[in-house]
């Protein structure tokens, strides 16, 4: 055990260690990186694919949906009219005033959706 | 020149302004929420982003021109990022506790039910599933641009980050319209205050993540970037996928077990 | 028997010239005619080509094969004894040197190595300082 590290040290201690690695070979290192690029090539493509033949027709298929949905929610809204508006204490909550605007509106208000503390606006 | 690989900084004004910036910040939002005062707030934050664009402006430089950033110096970028992440991980943690601890519950107040009496939830197999199929494509995409940097394709890399890009404003745009016809607001019971306080952090560290991905774009037409070397868009894509799966999350737990 | 010396590059009072350039649009854009031998396919530089500095030097050494540019792992030897100190390879008059004094040490003892005699640190291992680069890369 102690001759390995004796070994090891008197390479450690000769001038030759400091100088630096023969350009010609391909070290490790570069070895590693070279690798790590071809097999990035490879993976471009499959993740390229990934997103163009299911990302994007998921997306679309998933975007007919939400449209379908979104329209069968306004014909139920204009068939049978928007929830009526009920006082409930722990809704429309004013303890003090919104900074903007009157005070009273919400930043993201509607006045379709959202009633106010009174009642809706229409 | 050094003969060490750390990276010594050179003074700089930002930690300075960035503190000043910070305190306008949140003293004058405390002024505006309080007073309707605004402006100690709109000074802060302009002070605040000004510092980002400083202060990242200098890191740039340190990386791209200065040939600061050795293996050293990267593995501590790394870890801080990583360390920020864990800390925005913490953050929404907190959002989720007071979510579950106002739903699983319910208190009387609300109707003890949930959602609360009077409130009616959004749709979670409408916008917001769209949403969701929006953000796992610009996983993917953002993943394509990454192995195509690594592998020096830089057309390809400019387009899959534009796309991902492009996804992030699309996920925006929906989502602000889903504020605007959301049928409660952030005054409608516990219910409106968590959803919107999460889902509005969430979409606002969208919008970081879009614009820091936007940089990294801009970065990679400006050939910033080389096969090895790019870390701004590895600490970009880290961020778009905690922010991927802080959504997934949302989405379950809000958007469809909540309601 | 074995001892484990840390090195530490004492010197970080001297700081490196600040050579900030400004950037220009097309700073690091390179034509294919200078790319090296080895260059590969594809548009986006490799790092050698594309890292300036103390960054560049580094990557050129870890591409040549040195896997320790810096001279940052810690060096395991035999105990340094008076008649043969570890030799400790520095630039400068002075060298700051942590001696792991056992295998199973918990902490590092540190003491500042003058060049000239041999020292010792208090556990009984020997460092001396001798003129050499330490680092592998050429500065």
């Amino acid at each position: 055990m102690a001759a390995v590290f004796l070994r090891s040290s008197s390479r450690l201690i000769s001038s030759s260690l400091w100088k630096r690695g023969s350009p010609k070979s391909a070290s490790n290192y570069a070895q590693m990186v070279l690798d790590g690029e071809s097999h990035a090539v490879k993976t471009t493509t499959q993740w390229k694919l990934i997103s163009l033949l299911i990302a994007v027709p998921g997306m679309l298929f998933v975007a007919r949906k939400a449209y379908r949905a979104e329209q069968d929610h306004h014909h139920h809204i204009e068939e049978h009219g928007r929830p009526e508006f009920l006082p409930y204490p722990h809704l429309r909550i004013r303890s003090k005033p919104f900074p903007w605007g009157d005070g009273n509106h919400s930043l993201f208000h509607n006045p379709e959706t959202n009633a106010l503390p009174e009642g809706y606006e229409d | 020149m050094a003969y060490h690989p750390y990276h010594l900084v050179n003074p700089s004004p930002w930690p300075c302004v960035g503190a000043c910036g910070a305190l306008f910040t949140t003293s004058g939002a405390v002024a505006y929420f309080h007073y309707s005062m605004p402006w100690v707030l709109i000074l802060g934050l302009l002070v605040i982003v000004g510092t980002m664009v400083g202060w990242w402006r200098d890191v740039i430089r340190e990386g791209s021109v200065d040939g600061c950033y050795t293996q050293v110096v990267r593995r501590g970028l790394k870890l801080g990022m990583i360390l920020f992440i864990v800390s925005e991980v913490c953050l929404f943690f907190s959002f989720f506790w007071a979510f579950f601890h106002s739903s699983l519950a319910p208190a009387i107040e609300i109707g003890a039910v949930w959602p609360p009496k009077g409130i009616e939830p959004l749709n979670p197999f409408s916008v917001p599933l769209l949403n969701t199929a929006v953000l796992l494509s610009s996983g993917a995409t953002v993943t394509w641009a990454h192995h195509a940097i690594i592998s020096g394709q830089r057309e390809e890399a400019i387009r899959g980050l534009s796309l991902t890009v492009l996804l992030g404003i699309i996920f925006t745009g929906l989502q602000a319209m889903e504020y605007y016809e959301a049928p409660f607001a952030i005054s409608d019971s516990v219910y409106g205050a968590t959803f919107f306080v999460t889902t509005g952090a969430h979409g606002a560290h969208v919008i970081i993540g879009s614009t820091f991905l936007g940089v990294c774009l801009v970065r990679l037409a400006y050939n910033q970037f080389s096969r090895g070397r790019h870390l701004g868009f590895e600490a970009a894509a880290w961020y778009w996928h905690f922010v991927d799966v802080v959504w997934l999350f949302l989405y379950i737990f809000m958007y469809w077990w909540g309601s | 028997m074995a001892s484990l010396a840390r090195f530490a590059v004492g010197r970080s009072l001297l700081s490196s010239p600040y050579w900030r350039r400004s950037i220009s649009l097309a700073y690091c854009r390179k034509s294919s005619s200078d790319s090296p031998p080895g260059h590969r396919e594809g548009n986006i530089v490799t790092d050698s080509e594309h890292s300036y500095g103390i960054e560049k030097k580094e990557i050129d050494a870890l591409m040549d094969g040195v896997e320790d540019p810096f001279n940052l792992n810690i060096n395991r030897g035999p105990r340094g004894t008076k008649e043969r100190p570890t030799l400790v390879p520095s630039l400068l008059g002075e060298r700051i040197v942590g001696c792991v004094c056992e295998k199973d040490a918990t902490h590092i003892k540190w003491m500042t190595l003058p060049k000239g005699d041999a020292k010792r640190c208090h556990c009984g291992h020997w460092f001396k300082l001798i003129e050499a680069n330490p680092n592998k890369i050429k500065i």
